[in-house]
């Protein structure tokens, strides 16, 4: 097994088509992978589950590139007139519903199974269908809609930035809890009947796997907690963490429709993730450049920290040009990578060379409080008389953004970016982009998600303050007047007398 | 305080009162008030810096604590400083006043424990975390040292608590939020406390609709401020008929003028939602008298004022009219919507056509300018029916005939007598000389900036002496609304009715509303979508308001809910009542729909939760689709 090198132990990242993706990776996680169950999955879905194909579409784009479709064992999940999940599902539609001609409840059943298909965009080549319950959370998988044999395990990136931040328990289990103790407020109890015959019977097992008690997600063993940095304020996985438990545990669930809470869990997880590989690329880029200064550890870690929380500025008063957060993502992505691959390498290379000392694993300052000033001294150490890493750190601080940088920066900027398709508006987006500029303009529910996650529950007030530290987290450093001028546009501010930071603000339920 | 500091013997509980709010209410003059009252000796040598603490000792052997302003970092730089204040005046027995802005009160919140007083601190973090949000959790009974609070007093500006340290009752506190209501308006006044121990009588609050009868009869609360101010003011002016700095003086010195510009500046409050300070209302009045300048363009303004009048009586024609309007540009009603605002200078086309360039003012912003700017006239004069602005417009047309309608405006209505200036009746002269025919007639397009210019001054002149800031029409049914929710009564039965088409509009036949909830937005939805919705009993859905301070909530409530909350709850600004207006006199929907749309949409989406989980198994569902339409 290959040494951990890395800061935080995160996998490198690959961006989902599909947005629904998060939440059912998150799903699969807690499903067994042993056993006859699995087998009979992997037996009907070899390369994976999607709602529908899209047929059309990607035998265009095939005949377009000239080439050829590769045909997957990809099976698709939305049933099919005749097949027994349908006719469960339209018996159990025709019984709560009271429907009396089977041509009814059979186009009824077409209407919700429509209803439920995800948005995509134009180059999917599968739908995703909206993960609103356990059952329809497992209608497709990652490499179900990505096509890919092993793609980004995100659900697992997802649980490392949870404990990163401090969590307890798991981002999965947690989302499971939440939909399996909701009441129908969200989502009517007929529906979430006929929606759980809509799986075929393989599955069966699957959702049993969700609805058992206990049911944690598998390949947490080992999961790094770094002391220091789950110890510190004002981090993405620390926002993580507080804005997850806050949605799953404190009742929004029954407070919105359940397509809404769906959302917000989507935009919270894809967030998390582009924030918190941001927050990744930003520590490396920065500790690779104090390898070779001189100041004193303790204030360089305080200090990168502290400039953690102004990676991207949002001031709609500022001209595009000026405004342009394109720059930003493309440093932090390709110097990020090169500084990320250059520890690495010169933790191999000290190892080999016995004259010199041995270059420090992050991990072993896991345990530690200040492991990351502890770190960076011990490192400072062991490169002290290596004439060549002045040269490698240069190199690397003006890495283009190549090779493995690209998928970072894909995830940066295509988890923020709003990615509305066909006219409709991507309303959980952080980003737009015009030309080659990318700015910071929050789609409406972005920011009504991230304010009300602020607030202790639905109806609860936060404050200015509280909204403005949650940015601070992510790395956005918003001019006041923009964000009192956004939050009183979308009818959440409350009580402007006492201006500055006390400004209430109304959560969205 | 003052009973408290002047009691016999400082034997019972200590007295804490909070005066909270944002900077510019008068918390510390109220609070140099009271100390003015208080027999007792000040301990420590006095400063001429204004310092953050100030100590007493009492006649009676007891001590104050005056915590003048909080905003002030102790020398030691202590983080929590509040709450040390809190309990070093718990722990000596000692009266507290204290000035806070809630900025203050969010610093202070979760902050580390004072080191040493562990119980005492957190009884100091639990009364801040009170004074911040006025809500008090009843959570730890089995506490010996603990606040509690009484809430038999339904105001938002005033809270009553106890604190008690080891089963005694140690300090009584009484929270006064200043910035909970209008300085506008006139308040029923309180009737005398007897005992300090008790939570205290309270005035009852109330608003003076602008169009209302009541509103002509009363003065509000600022009337006297600025009457006496213009007075004070005015008297150091020389006396010039055409100054137009006098004129406003003079003008806002007389009772009519003065109620007409505190109910403009109502209405501001009214349409964006705010309170202003005192401090901003005195900013606005020195903006009425002189515009935004500042002590150093002072000069330049009287040299400007006096070059402009020097031209006015002696210069001829085109030449003197100009000068004339440079002047009449000074005016309280010019001033007030222009003057420091660089978008207006810059579509004033006439500045560089017809008149002078006209002062130049420094860009000036501020929300409470802001709020004055979004309140003129010119948006809406009068009445939303329009007839108002129809009837000056036809009166103003006069002066096309040779007629002189402000004049004759000034005879006919006392307010308008008081505010109209020789200046005034000067411009109105010479622009109808202007724009009479004759040989040398002005091109038609100078006579029409001509007349625009003179619109819209008369427009606002008449505006600002009537007290009607735009859509006045609905700033007084935003305040009969208010009093009707504050008097615990339903609203009316159109603006229920309206409120109710716009959460939930009826379907095409007019039966009932449907709303998708599969959706990324809860909509009405195209009934030829292949979409589910739930239907909505609109005849079932109540609405119910109340009021929160200076602000109108209402609740949404459907009978049917399991929950003893309302479905959901959105507060009724100027936006939403607008909109509502138009939806009841049936003038489709105005722009401020596009203000509102987000937040209906929440309350769409949170009625559609409560509605689903009320009524489970009995809900009606719509399926539909091109061909297929079915409820169920």
């Amino acid at each position: 097994m290959s040494k951990d090198t890395s800061l935080l132990g995160l996998n490198r990242p690959e961006y989902p088509p599909s947005r629904e993706l998060f939440i059912s990776g998150l799903a699969w996680s807690l499903v067994s992978r042993d056993g006859d169950g699995a087998k009979k999955l992997e037996a009907i879905g070899k390369d994976g589950f999607a709602y529908r194909e899209l047929a059309s579409l990607s035998s265009a784009a095939g005949a377009k590139n000239g080439g050829t479709t590769t045909r997957r064992a990809v099976y698709r999940t939305r049933p099919n007139k005749g097949t027994p999940q349908y006719s469960a599902a339209m018996k159990a539609l025709a019984k709560h519903r009271n429907f009396r001609e089977e041509a009814s409840a059979e186009t009824a059943l077409n209407i919700l199974l429509e209803e439920i298909e995800a948005p995509y965009s134009a180059k999917s080549k599968r739908a995703a269908a909206t993960p609103l319950t356990l059952e329809t959370t497992l209608l497709q998988d990652l490499r179900g809609i990505t096509g890919k044999d092993n793609p980004a395990n995100l659900p697992l990136i997802l649980e490392k930035m949870y404990q990163l931040g401090g969590g307890t328990g798991s981002v999965a289990g947690h989302w499971v809890a939440a939909v399996k103790g909701a009441g129908p407020a969200g989502l009517p109890t007929w529906l979430t009947e006929v929606l759980a015959e809509t799986i075929p019977a393989e599955f069966r097992p699957a959702t049993a796997d969700l609805r058992s008690e206990n049911v944690k997600p598998a390949g947490l063993q080992g999961v790094r907690r770094p002391r220091w940095l789950v110890e510190a304020q004002g981090t993405p996985y620390q926002w993580f963490v507080e804005a997850w438990d806050n949605l799953c545990q404190n009742g929004w669930i029954d407070a919105m429709p359940r397509r809404r809470w769906t959302d917000w869990a989507a935009c919270v997880a894809r967030t998390a993730l582009a924030t918190g590989y941001m927050f990744e690329m930003h520590l490396y880029r920065r500790l690779c450049a104090a390898l070779v200064s001189r100041g004193d550890a303790e204030v360089v870690v305080a200090e990168i920290f502290d400039d953690a929380h102004r990676l991207f500025s949002w001031d709609d008063l500022l001209q595009r040009s000026a405004a342009d957060v394109g720059p930003t993502m493309n440093q932090l992505a390709g110097a990020g990578t090169a500084c990320m691959q250059l520890l690495a390498d010169l933790g191999t290379a000290t190892d080999k060379d016995e004259t010199l000392p041995s270059f420090p694993l992050p991990s072993t300052f896991d345990d530690r409080a200040d492991g990351l000033v502890a770190w960076l001294a011990a490192a400072r150490n062991a490169t002290a008389r290596n004439d060549t890493v002045k040269a490698k750190v240069a190199q690397a601080l003006a890495a283009p953004r190549t090779g493995g940088a690209n998928n970072t920066w894909e995830m940066i900027r295509y988890s923020l970016l709003n990615r509305g398709s066909d006219g409709t508006s991507d309303l959980y987006g952080l980003l737009r982009s015009a030309g080659r500029y990318a700015w910071v303009e929050p789609g409406q529910e972005w920011l009504v998600t991230v304010s009300s996650l602020r607030a202790g529950a639905p109806r609860d007030i936060s404050r200015l303050t509280d909204l403005q530290s949650a940015l601070k987290a992510l790395g956005i450093d918003a001019s006041q007047r923009t964000l009192v001028a956004r939050l009183e546009g979308y009818g959440l501010a409350r009580s402007s007398h006492d201006a500055d930071d006390a400004l209430e603000i109304m959560p969205g339920f | 305080m003052m009973m408290a500091c002047s009691a016999d013997d400082a034997q019972g509980p200590a007295h804490m009162v909070f005066l909270v709010g944002g900077a510019g209410n008068g918390k510390s003059k109220l609070a140099a008030e009271v100390v003015a009252q208080i027999p007792g000796s000040r301990r420590g040598a006095s400063s001429n810096f204004a310092q953050r603490c100030y100590e007493f000792d009492l006649p009676n052997g007891g001590a104050l604590r005056v915590v003048n302003d909080a905003t002030i970092p102790p020398k030691d730089k202590h983080e929590a400083p509040l709450r040390r204040d809190l309990v070093d005046a718990l722990r000596n027995g000692e009266h507290l006043l204290a000035c806070i802005n809630r900025g203050v009160l969010i610093g202070e919140v979760g902050k580390a424990a004072t080191a040493g007083d562990a119980a005492l601190d957190h009884v100091a973090e639990s009364i801040t975390a009170w004074l911040l949000d006025g809500r008090f959790q009843e959570d730890e009974a089995d506490r010996v040292d603990r606040l509690t609070v009484e809430n038999d007093q339904d105001a938002a500006h005033y809270r009553f608590g106890k604190i008690t340290l080891g089963g005694r009752e140690a300090a009584i506190i009484h929270v006064v939020y200043m910035d909970r209501a209008s300085l506008l308006e006139e308040w029923e006044p309180a009737p005398s406390a007897e005992s300090t121990v008790k939570p205290l009588p309270l005035g009852k609050m109330r608003t003076l609709a602008l169009l209302g009868i009541d509103r002509k009869e009363h003065a509000s609360a600022f009337e006297n401020c600025i009457t006496e101010l213009a007075k004070t003011f005015g008297g150091g002016l020389d006396a010039d008929d055409l100054d137009p700095v006098r004129a406003n003086a003079m003008a806002l010195s007389r009772p009519g003028p003065a109620k007409g510009w505190c109910s403009v500046m109502r209405g501001a409050e009214i349409l964006t939602g705010t309170h202003f300070s005192y401090r901003e209302l005195w900013a606005l009045s020195a903006h009425s008298f002189v515009g935004p300048v500042a002590s150093d363009t002072f000069a330049a303004l009287s040299e400007h004022v006096r070059a402009k009048i020097v031209i006015a009586q002696q210069g001829r024609g085109e030449e003197r009219l100009s000068a004339l309007m440079t002047l009449g540009a000074l005016r309280t009603h010019m001033l007030l919507f222009d003057a420091g605002n660089a978008a207006a200078a810059a579509g004033d086309e006439t500045a560089t056509s017809v008149a002078n360039m006209p002062f130049p003012w420094p860009h000036t912003a501020s929300d409470a300018l802001r709020a004055v700017q979004f309140a003129d006239p010119l948006r809406q004069f009068g009445a939303t029916d329009g007839k108002d602005a129809s009837a000056l417009g036809r009166r103003l047309d006069g002066i096309s005939e040779g007629q002189l309608p402000g004049a004759q405006l000034a005879r006919e209505e006392p307010a308008i007598a008081e505010y109209w200036s020789p200046l005034d009746a000067t411009i109105e002269e010479e622009i109808g000389l202007a724009i009479a025919p004759r040989g040398d007639s002005l091109p038609l397009r100078v006579r029409s900036k001509l007349l625009a210019w003179y619109g819209r001054y008369m427009y606002r002149l008449v505006a600002l002496v009537r007290g009607w800031p735009a859509y006045v029409s609905v700033a007084h049914e935003w305040q009969n609304a208010w009093e009707d929710a504050n008097q615990g009564k339903r609203l009316s039965r159109e603006i229920e009715d309206a409120v109710l088409d716009i959460l939930a509009p009826q379907d095409d036949a007019g039966r009932s509303a449907y709303f998708t909830f599969l959706q990324p937005r809860v909509t009405p939805g195209a009934g030829s979508a292949p979409k589910v919705r739930l239907e909505l009993p609109r005849n079932k859905v109540e609405i119910s308001a109340r009021t929160v301070g200076d602000r109108i909530d209402i609740e949404i409530i459907l009978p049917s809910a399991n929950d003893q909350r309302p479905a959901a709850e959105a507060t009724l600004d100027f936006h939403f009542l607008r909109e509502t207006m138009a939806r009841r006199d049936g003038h489709g929907f105005t722009d401020s729909l596009l203000l509102i749309e987000p937040r209906i949409e929440r309350l769409r989406a949170a009625m559609v939760a409560a509605q689903l989980a009320a009524e489970d198994g009995r809900n009606r569902f719509y399926f539909t689709d091109r061909t297929f339409a079915e409820a169920r």
